[in-house]
């Protein structure tokens, strides 16, 4: 038996969206295939299906040469399918060893043989030269070691197909490298694991084989050896990526945000901000390069006055903004595209006009005395529909309706449209699709033409790289190497965002 | 005044304290074990009401307080059944939901009371319980009296609690709980049946809070009366908010309660001159200050009242 | 709308009638359940319905009396509504309710002698405080310390309780008499009544006015606004600029004001005293009617009517059939949880409704 997993035909339907239409997979065994395509293309639907969390609609699926019938995820994990989500699967609470021996009660017994239990699970964390301390919670644990307590979590169930979704996407170029050496090991001993991924360079680095899915569709299956990263990137999105339009000149400015040993501190005490010092001008896009968790959403909500600083200065056009409230910071002149727009930057159950006046509701025109003035709203509303672009099903319909990259344009709309003197852009394409996502980075560089000073936070390289005019390192809290776009080095990127200098 | 510092008073005083805290304990264990698995449960007033009366009618129509015991129990199984129908299955807002079934269960009791038992003037008495008393154990001076003579009803209460605090720390089965509160998503991808845990939490609860109501009824007022329950199933979940949700400290919170409890009615007995009204305000505020100095945030379960969907 | 061979027009009708048609199907479900409890005791359902239903209309006191009924239930319907927007629980109706009553005797007992403009209008305004203060401070230790106020709001209720019941038993006892009521308040104070021979006072009207007022005050203004805001999604709205905290305090008084206001009617339109145990459950038939009426001013209104009128029936039925009262307790919660499934399962229908459609085309 050569092939460990054949999936045929399958069709999965969310009311009227094909996620998945007609996706043949095939597997071998001992290889490390990747499934590629961008956000949204079915990549999660997919492996969410073999996984047993979703019924297909449509097609089959043969594991080991026999044909499934997955009612849960519990059938496909006794059947030696394991999945690590993008986003783990841990209960921060609970020990590592509680996480990995969660939900085998049937196996394993009613009552929780500590020492045993300890003994199995070492054993297999040493045969593929991981390290894991079982009585730590696992909040306490690092991303790297998380995602390994995940891996361990499904070998330790029997797995013989591991399936990882995005696993690259919080961990620093050298936790990545780590993280391939281990999965080469895991394949050469006959495990067989698919990567989930929209990078092209890890594709090429690591996997024998490449499917590429775009909109729910096989693009195209080949082997590695045979193709190089501009051809998937066609193959993923059909089309040459249009280059942005720039101004060759631009004129840097004035500085308008200045930031003197910037400091700020975590309810437990720990420096989440560690004397931080940066200026951007005028004119110029700041970038932000660090792997995620290492003070970014601190950098940006202090900044914008959502948190307090512990110490420092903040300066926003000469006048000291570091203990002003967020009303009085955009008052000034501040764009904000949060990092999480379900969170910050949206109120998902409001209208999409009601959300395009979240930060006016209280002003002029579209207050009159006591009352809201509705047709103001609704041609304000009319107007950012069209200049934005926002596909939406009306200016009446509910944020969540929206897709991720129209509802980004909402926030975008909402924060650029003023011509900000400074926006500050954290993440602004995660979730994105291909389209909104080069709308965006457009709407970026006209706003830095027109005079913006961008700081753009991002863990996305290649955007940074895209966009920026100088870029900085933020590593646990602090800048720890700034340089200009023409001295942009990844190699040297990525040894700063893990901290060697 | 002067009969609180003495002795006697301060035995029958604990004495009273454990007795009056055992429906309050019953019920806060249920309804720990309901929020354990993410389900926020006030409905356990209702509950509570429906095992009280349920009790009273199996107590009077076979004579033996057992059986009224066990109707009890099932009665407020029953009532869970249906608001975990609802909460799990349906996913309705479990605040809500709770409301609900507090309006169902006050509506339930006064109707199939007067159904069954007529429009009386005087309300229809049962047996009651009689204590018993633990070899031994009972012979301890002051101890003795105060934890080993009660009815057998108290005994199971608090053995529950170390039972509990087992299951939920030694046994998959309380990991399989635990981790449904905290992380439903990861506990449906290692094959943990969310809902299915969530259900059989909820009939828990309801088991126990019914035996609660019971305790009241058979044990105490030895009748049911119209919403006799009086918000101790209120009381019951600020007492899991207050324990932090862990045996030991809804022991203790449900201790406080019972302890609150007979003061305030020795306080009346002994015939000082506040009003006794402002008496039997007395635990309910104490519960207002219990819920507002704890900082619940932080330890509830982490997917405590959201409905799980995929 | 385009329409293709009519089939989309229709499409649409199904979908907006849904909305109505859920809660016409769960009064009837309730009703049918309703009767099962009735054979269980030997009455013939439809008889009892009959009483439940036209009851109702036998005579004018009856009919009025629905609206009577219901002008308590609309404004502590409201005052749950209204801490429902701003993402609260107000459980407390009851005890706001009765803080309001208590204030509102008061001032009826001491300027009833006034003009009655001057004095019913110091008894609203007096309810109205008494109200807010009971529900600002649940509110309050809400925002500042974060404790539910679902269980704060409930204790509220029987603190409120055992307050009436001292002050009709000591201070406030009738100077006359030995029951647990106080004096009647001064004649100038009672509601003028809108209908001769029945006791359908203004105070209906007042609480339909006020459903109005809070229906503009959430959705037309920017105060309202910023409350929707705070209650859909406390850290967005923080991005704007919104302070949660004092959204929760203000949002907490307003819904404990409109609650008291329920105190006014009664006393000033009803019992013109303050009594034990007046007007029983309100507080929770308000909470029901917000919850059958999607939590909306107007759903409100009509659910109260409903609900008006299954009590007004429901003395009917007891006097004719022999049933007791309660049952419509039975039914109302049954209602509730029917309606609450029914709307929780629409989209899941709508879903599969249009998806059959895409797989047809």
């Amino acid at each position: 038996m050569n092939t460990i997993l054949r999936m045929v035909s399958i069709s999965k339907y969310f009311g009227t969206l094909a996620a998945n239409e007609d996706v043949n997979l095939e597997v071998k065994k001992g290889e490390i295939h990747s499934l590629l395509g961008e956000n949204g293309a079915g990549k999660s639907t997919l492996m969410n299906v073999l996984y047993g969390l979703y019924q297909p609609d449509k097609g089959e699926i043969f594991f080991e040469d026999k044909k499934l019938n997955l009612r849960s995820s519990k059938d496909a994990i006794d059947l030696g399918i394991g999945m690590i989500h993008q986003h783990f699967m841990l209960v921060p609470v609970h020990t590592v060893l509680e996480n990995i021996i969660m939900g085998m009660g049937k196996e394993k017994g009613l009552v929780i043989k500590e020492e045993k239990l300890k003994k199995e699970i070492s054993e297999i964390a040493k045969k593929y030269g991981m390290e894991i301390s079982l009585d730590s919670k696992v909040g306490n644990l690092s991303v790297g070691q998380q995602q390994r307590v995940e891996i361990v979590k499904a070998l330790y169930r029997g797995a013989k197909l591991l399936i990882m979704d995005e696993p690259t996407a919080v961990l620093t170029p050298q936790e990545t490298e780590e993280l391939f050496t281990t999965l080469k090991i895991m394949a050469e001993d006959g495990m067989s694991i698919i990567l989930i991924t929209h990078k092209l360079k890890e594709v090429m680095f690591v996997c024998d084989r490449v499917t590429v899915l775009r909109d729910g569709k096989v693009t195209k299956t080949i082997d590695t050896k045979d193709t190089n990263e501009l051809e998937l990137a066609r193959f993923m999105i059909g089309r040459e990526l249009m280059p942005i339009e720039r101004k060759q000149e631009y004129k840097v400015g004035e500085p308008i945000l200045e930031i003197e040993s910037l400091s700020h501190e975590g309810e437990k005490g720990e420096k989440s901000l560690n004397d931080i010092s940066l200026t951007v001008n005028s004119g110029e896009v700041l970038g932000i390069a660090g792997v995620d968790g290492n003070g970014q959403k601190e950098l940006a909500e202090v900044i914008v006055g959502l948190m307090k600083a512990s110490s420092g200065t903040i300066l926003l056009d000469g006048k000291d903004i570091t203990e002003n409230t967020i009303e009085e910071i955009v008052k000034m002149g501040v764009g904000y595209i949060p990092e999480d727009r379900h969170k910050r930057g949206l109120i998902l159950d409001f209208s999409v006009s009601e959300n395009l006046i979240l930060k006016d509701y209280y002003k002029k025109p579209y207050r009159k005395t006591l009352f809201f003035d509705f047709n103001v709203i609704n041609k304000h509303a009319d107007d950012m529909i069209s200049k934005y672009s926002i596909k939406t099903p009306g200016r009446h319909a509910e944020a969540k309706k929206l897709s991720g990259g129209n509802q980004q344009k909402v926030v975008v709309a909402r924060e650029i449209h003023k011509l900000p003197k400074l926006l500050i852009a954290v993440q602004p394409t995660r979730g994105v699709d291909i389209g909104a996502t080069e709308f965006i980075h457009q709407e970026i560089i006209k706003a830095k033409e027109d005079g913006a000073a961008v700081l753009l936070i991002s863990t996305e390289l290649s955007e940074i790289n895209y966009l920026s005019d100088r870029i900085a390192v933020i590593y646990k809290g602090g800048i720890v190497g700034e340089m200009d776009k023409s001295d942009f080095d990844e190699n040297r990127i990525g040894l700063m965002m893990a901290g060697a200098n | 005044m002067k009969d609180i510092f003495n002795i006697t008073f301060l035995i029958a005083l604990l004495s009273a304290s454990i007795r009056l805290s055992v429906p309050i304990l019953f019920a806060a264990l249920g309804g720990m074990y309901s929020e354990k698995s993410g389900v926020v449960n006030i409905g356990l007033e209702g509950m509570m009401l429906v095992g009280a009366f349920a009790g009273v009618v199996g107590s009077y129509f076979t004579g033996s307080y057992w059986i009224g015991t066990i109707v009890a129990v099932l009665s407020g199984m029953l009532i869970a059944a249906l608001f975990a129908l609802i909460t799990v299955k349906i996913k309705i807002n479990q605040i809500v939901s709770g409301v609900a079934i507090n309006l169902l269960a006050v509506g339930i009791t006064s109707f199939f009371y007067r159904a069954l038992f007529g429009i009386t003037t005087v309300p229809i008495t049962v047996n009651a319980f009689s204590p018993v008393s633990i070899p031994i154990l009972s012979d301890i001076p002051i101890i003795g009296e105060i934890l080993f003579k009660q009815t057998a009803l108290v005994y199971i209460a608090f053995i529950l609690v170390p039972i509990s605090h087992y299951i939920f720390y030694k046994t998959s089965l309380g990991l399989n709980i635990r981790t449904v509160g905290e992380h439903p998503m990861a506990a449906d991808t290692v094959g943990i049946p969310v809902e299915k845990v969530r259900t059989a939490c909820v009939l828990i609860s309801g088991a126990l809070a019914g035996l609660g109501g019971s305790f009241l009824s058979l044990g105490q007022f030895n009748m049911f009366v119209d919403n006799m329950v009086s918000g101790r199933g209120f009381i019951a979940v600020a007492a899991v908010i207050f324990g932090k949700w862990s045996p030991t400290g809804v022991l203790m919170a449900s201790l406080i309660f019972g302890v609150a409890d007979a003061l305030q009615i020795r306080i009346q007995m002994s015939g000082v001159s506040i009003p006794y009204q402002f008496l039997l305000m007395f635990p309910y505020i104490l519960t207002v200050v219990a819920v507002t100095g704890i900082v619940g945030r932080t330890t509830s379960p982490k997917a405590l009242g959201t409905p799980y969907e995929k | 709308m385009q329409t293709k061979g009519g089939e989309m027009v229709k499409k649409f009708d199904i979908f907006q009638l849904l909305k109505i048609l859920i809660p016409i199907a769960a009064v009837f479900l309730a009703l049918l359940l309703g009767s099962v409890l009735l054979l269980f005791i030997d009455v013939n359902p439809l008889e009892a319905y009959r009483y439940l239903i036209f009851g109702n209309f036998t005579n004018k006191y009856n009919t009025a009396e629905i609206f009577v009924k219901s002008t308590p239930i609309i404004l502590t319907g409201l005052a749950f509504t209204f801490a429902f927007r701003t993402g609260l629980f107000n459980i407390g109706g009851e005890g706001q309710m009765f803080a309001g009553a208590m204030a509102a005797v008061f001032v009826g007992l001491k300027t009833g002698h006034l003009s009655p403009f001057l004095t019913i209008s110091l008894s609203l305004i007096g309810a109205i405080i008494a109200g807010a203060i009971w529900g600002l401070i649940p509110g309050f230790l809400k925002g500042i310390f974060g404790s539910s106020e679902i269980i704060v709001t409930i204790m509220f209720n029987y603190v409120a309780l055992y307050l009436i019941s001292y002050l009709v038993d000591k201070p406030l006892r009738e100077s006359i008499g030995f029951y647990p009521q106080t004096d009647l308040i001064g004649k100038n104070a009672f509601l003028p009544y809108v209908v001769p021979n029945t006791r359908l006072h203004i105070g209906f009207v007042i609480a339909v006015i006020i459903s109005i007022i809070v229906y503009i005050i959430l959705w037309k203004t920017p105060f309202g606004y910023r409350l929707r805001a705070v209650g859909f999604n406390p850290d967005g709205a923080e991005y704007s600029g919104m302070s949660i905290k004092k959204s929760i305090i203000i949002s907490m008084a307003i819904s404990g004001a409109l609650a008291g206001v329920a105190g006014f009617t009664e006393i000033n339109g009803i019992h013109h005293r303050l009594l034990d145990n007046f007007s029983k459950n309100v507080g929770f038939d308000g909470i029901a009617a917000a919850l059958l009426g999607s939590a909306n001013p107007a759903g409100v209104v009509v659910s109260s009517i409903l609900l008006g009128m299954l009590q007004t029936g429901s003395n009917s039925m007891q006097r004719g059939v022999g049933v007791p009262a309660n049952i419509v307790s039975i039914i109302q919660a049954m209602i509730i949880i029917l309606v609450l499934a029914g709307n929780m399962l629409r989209p899941k229908l709508e879903l599969y409704m249009r998806r059959k459609e895409k797989v047809i085309e």
